[in-house]
């Protein structure tokens, strides 16, 4: 059953080749159907579909701000094993940073959680080992707000000056990830990977005094970013 | 496999076409300036036959310091206080500075002009000879703008409306309200053109 609904959860999610299928043929039974989606997608192996949870800590936005970088994360995962080939994923962060620009001397300082959610794909599931390469894919979300202040702004044509100091500007970004990665066993339930990730941002939301300079989860606010994990697995015994 | 991989390459490129392709370097002007065009009655781009020269009243001011006394009197730019000892009596004359922002430009189709940072309402003298000219009067709010720690601040502006004296102006309008460091065209002089 659990089985079944993953199949069309996915044929939904992903319905190219199904859906052009179902519009030819609208009144074939319902099983046949299901035969075709697990055809498509290669689903023929009897292993059950659910394999297990592993929960995940990345090691690298800790790491980076111990080296001098401008900017903290930490973050957890929770991911679900279907078939030890699709792997649904939420990732629950915490990003900060309160960094001065030493050429313009502006100030720019926030703290904020940010929220994941994606899919896995292990691209060796044929291998059955417990290490592999995977592809994934994420939607990023964060509701934010930021203060900036900076030294006044001097009028070079008119004269005189104006004070930069904005605090609680509210913001929000959504944005993509397309990753790949690796995970490997260590010790017995202990895995350990990295991800690399190209990130893209879908909506940010500017106030009319600033635009985000450093959005949670995501990075520098530039339009794409690259990101990377360095990941600590622990798979929950199952059975 | 491979087929969801594609759809999953084809999701996320849809994905990535729809942020866009938008370019986050600093731009090369950290200033905003309102872009003015001129053209005639019927919308048409004219040249300006007389050397244009535009000025402003600025927000900084000439102090001239005058020194009086029975017999004598000294002006100066900057203060004696030894003539006061001496008895002179001190009076000030105040003078709001001009700036010139642009001067005597032939065959003008346009002119880029800078808002002030504190000032709402801003006066430019559009001088086209000895005897002939026009003032135009801009109002705005002004937007002090963070666009990154790396380009720095800017100011922005929201032109709230554009009025002038008619002596070859026949009318002005706002065209884009919004003044930013990439340079639009924000409001049109409409002149009067004799054939």
């Amino acid at each position: 059953m659990l089985r079944s609904i993953i199949l069309l959860t996915i044929s939904l999610l992903l319905a190219v080749a199904p859906a052009s299928a179902q519009t030819r043929k609208t009144r074939q039974p319902v099983e046949p159907q299901r035969s075709r989606i697990a055809e498509w997608l290669d689903l023929t192996d009897s292993i059950p579909t659910f394999q297990g949870v592993s929960v995940i800590t990345d090691l690298v936005g800790p790491g980076w701000y111990a080296l001098g970088g401008d900017f903290f994360s930490t973050e957890a995962a929770l991911e679900v094993n279907l078939l030890n080939r699709f792997f649904p994923i939420v990732e629950v962060g915490y990003g900060r940073t309160d960094a001065i620009n030493e050429d313009t001397d502006l100030h720019y300082k926030t703290t904020a959680p940010y929220f994941r959610v994606g899919l896995n794909y292990n691209v060796q599931y044929k291998k059955k080992s417990p290490g592999y390469i995977y592809a994934g894919l994420r939607v990023g979300y964060t509701s934010f707000t930021y203060d900036v202040d900076g030294p006044p702004m001097i009028d070079p044509v008119w004269g005189g000056e104006v004070p930069f100091h904005f605090t609680d500007i509210k913001g929000s970004a959504l944005w993509t990830e397309l990753l790949v990665g690796v995970r490997a066993q260590i010790y017995k339930n202990f895995h350990m990977g990295w991800s690399f990730r190209y990130k893209v941002r879908l909506n940010v939301k500017d106030a009319p005094n600033a635009s985000p300079w450093y959005i949670p989860g995501f990075g520098a606010s530039d339009n794409t970013t690259f990101g990377a994990t360095y990941d600590l697995v622990y798979r929950i015994p199952w059975k | 496999m491979r087929r969801l991989l594609k759809v999953i390459m084809l999701v996320w490129g849809l994905c990535v076409c729809m942020a866009g392709c938008e370019s986050s370097d600093c731009l090369l002007s950290s200033e905003s300036y309102c872009s003015i065009s001129f053209v005639d009655g019927q919308g048409k781009s004219v040249k300006l036959l007389d050397t244009l020269t535009v000025s402003v009243n600025l927000n900084e001011y000439d102090t001239t310091y005058i020194y009086r006394s029975a017999t004598d009197t000294v002006v100066s730019q900057s203060p004696i206080d030894s003539l006061v000892a001496k008895g002179y009596e001190l009076s000030l004359l105040v003078e709001q500075m001009q700036g010139v922002l642009l001067n005597r430009k032939s065959g003008a189709e346009g002119v880029e002009i800078p808002l002030s940072f504190t000032s709402e309402r801003d006066t430019f003298f559009f001088r086209y000879s000895a005897r002939l000219a026009d003032t135009v009067y801009v109002d705005h709010v002004n937007l002090p703008y963070f666009s990154s720690m790396d380009c720095g601040t800017v100011m922005h502006y929201r032109i709230t409306s554009v009025s002038s004296t008619h002596h070859l102006i026949d009318s002005v309008r706002i065209v884009n309200p919004e003044v930013t460091n990439t340079l639009k065209e924000n409001v049109t002089i409409y002149y009067t053109v004799n054939n």
